[in-house]
């Protein structure tokens, strides 16, 4: 059971936003979608959604078709940064459509939910701050209870204390009854932790698609004086370094070689997926 | 098929601006009635509602022109297929057409009803009267207004959604070009028969056997609106089907 894209592209005007792009989004997985601003995850999302359509290339989902099929989709929520609800409508009745379309919407909980986190059911929702209609779209994200739930920009506008409880419940709720959750964000520190694969998207292709972990065990981070790092990353596949004085850290691919000469006074840590991302986009 | 939640949507979207139609409407007569008391013979003040249809295919092809976007929106964000959302519209455009029929031939009753209890203050007739000079007093009169009302509102209706449908897909450049293009196209093409009679001879005959053959009694009248909202609503789908979100 998984979602899976083969060769979208997609271009709007002269801008080419997705490059045939091929990815699959395995069942009960934590995914976080990376890439910088424009790199085409929103494009990418809204696709497998069909709220646009691809200008070639095919979304299945559960081995069916995924366009145009209300049976594929609505097994997927998107939460995206636009909103897509009348501005006239109250939270109260958003809640009420989103059970008649989802019949797992778990009103109860929703509105368990919209206290916890302060959000007034007779709200209007174009009287919503930001970061208030980020928290009635997680909301609903969380309790429509479906196979694939896609969050673009989760945290928009949200302050710490509301990240926190986002992610606490999200936790919570994929402990309790695991699903598939694809996290577009570019905080990426902040979800480092949480998510279990990762899917990196540069200028429309896809960079890296592989479990955080086996992404991370790829590569090393190397500190200390600049002419001892200088000396030790010789010959080594580096994808970038940091200065800070006269200090530096390089981010190297393959596995610290602690012994060798070169390797004196430096110290060795993991790679940092923030890091990773920022030295795998930046060219 | 998620084909009933979203007519529910689309019907929903409907009911609180036909509500408030009928109750204007009701309202207007209620005043009126409650102001007999205070006539007097040389207030020669007379209430008529003949036609009220007229009113309502407007008030149709108004509501028609804002159905689209706030729906198709909130349609998608609960992964509604736009084939189940053009489905449900069609049931939608004739649920809406049905109850307005029947509003506006129990509002056109109710006036005459009151025409009789008041003549010198209300009359009512119904447009299919006025045009087919038929009884609409009798049942099968009413059978027919309602008929007549029912087939009207489709077809206006139906323009008007293709029109809000096509004014969605359009970019700017396409909205200024159609939306002040035809109104000065419609101006251009009138003027130029106007100034030469030679064309009007031609187009103005040919407009009016067209109208005549295609109008001209009630089952000639139900083809024509029925094509008309096959022809708008099979428009619709083609800008309908590949429309994305904006």
């Amino acid at each position: 059971m998984s979602i899976e894209l083969a060769n979208i592209t997609k271009s709007f005007g002269q801008v080419q936003a997705l490059r045939g792009v091929s990815a699959v989004f395995h069942e009960e997985r934590i995914y976080g979608l990376l890439g910088r601003n424009g790199a085409g995850k929103s494009t990418l999302l809204n696709i497998l959604t069909g709220r646009i359509f691809p200008d070639s290339g095919t979304v299945t989902v559960d081995n069916e078709r995924g366009t145009e099929n209300d049976s594929a989709q609505s097994k997927i929520f998107l939460m995206s940064e636009t909103t897509l609800h009348p501005d006239f409508m109250r939270v109260s009745k958003a809640f009420h459509w989103a059970g008649i379309f989802y019949p797992g919407f778990d009103e109860g909980y929703a509105k368990g939910l919209a206290q916890e986190f302060g959000l007034s059911l007779k709200a209007k929702i174009s009287g919503l701050s930001t970061g208030y209609r980020s928290i009635f779209k997680l909301i609903l994200a969380l309790s429509v209870n479906v196979p694939y739930v896609l969050l673009d920009e989760p945290v928009l506008g949200l302050d710490a204390n509301h990240r926190e409880l986002f992610y606490k419940r999200l936790l919570e709720k994929y402990t309790a009854k695991p699903f598939t959750v694809v996290l577009s964000t570019h905080l990426i520190e902040e979800v480092a932790n949480l998510i279990e694969d990762v899917i990196i998207i540069k200028e429309g292709e896809v960079l890296r698609q592989e479990s955080r972990d086996e992404l991370l065990s790829g590569g090393y981070t190397v500190s200390g004086g600049s002419a001892a790092v200088e000396t030790y990353i010789q010959g080594k596949n580096v994808l970038g370094v940091d200065a800070l004085g006269g200090l530096r850290t390089a981010y190297v691919l393959g596995v610290p070689e602690r012994d060798s000469q070169s390797a004196k006074d430096l110290e060795f840590g993991p790679m940092d997926l923030q890091k990773l991302f920022i030295q795998l986009t930046n060219s | 098929m998620k084909i009933y939640p979203s007519f529910r949507l689309q019907l929903q979207d409907h009911i609180p601006a036909v509500i408030i139609y009928y109750i204007v409407l009701i309202s207007m007569a209620l005043l009126s009635l409650a102001l007999i008391p205070f006539m007097t013979p040389n207030d020669n003040i007379h209430v008529t509602t003949n036609g009220v249809t007229v009113v309502t295919i407007i008030f149709a092809y108004v509501c028609s022109l804002c159905a689209f976007k706030d729906s198709f929106l909130l349609n998608i964000q609960h992964s509604v297929s736009r084939r189940t959302q053009f489905i449900a519209r069609l049931g939608t455009l004739g649920t809406v057409c049905a109850v307005l029929a029947l509003g506006d031939e129990l509002y056109t009753l109710l006036l005459t009803g009151l025409g009789r209890l008041f003549p010198t203050v209300f009359s009512g007739e119904s447009l299919y009267r006025m045009i087919y000079s038929y009884d609409g007093m009798s049942p099968k009169g009413s059978v027919f207004n309602i008929i007549f009302s029912f087939f009207s509102f489709l077809a206006v209706s139906s323009l008007g959604y293709l029109l809000t449908v096509l004014n969605y897909r359009l970019n700017k450049i396409g909205k200024v070009l159609f939306w002040a293009g035809t109104p000065i196209a419609v101006g251009l093409i009138a003027s130029y028969i106007s100034a030469h009679p030679s064309v009007a001879g031609i187009i103005i005959p040919f407009l009016t056997g067209l109208i005549w053959a295609l109008f001209s009694s009630l089952p000639r009248m139900i083809i024509s609106c029925t094509l008309l909202t096959v022809v708008f609503s099979g428009l619709t789908w083609l800008l309908m089907r590949r429309a994305g979100v904006k």
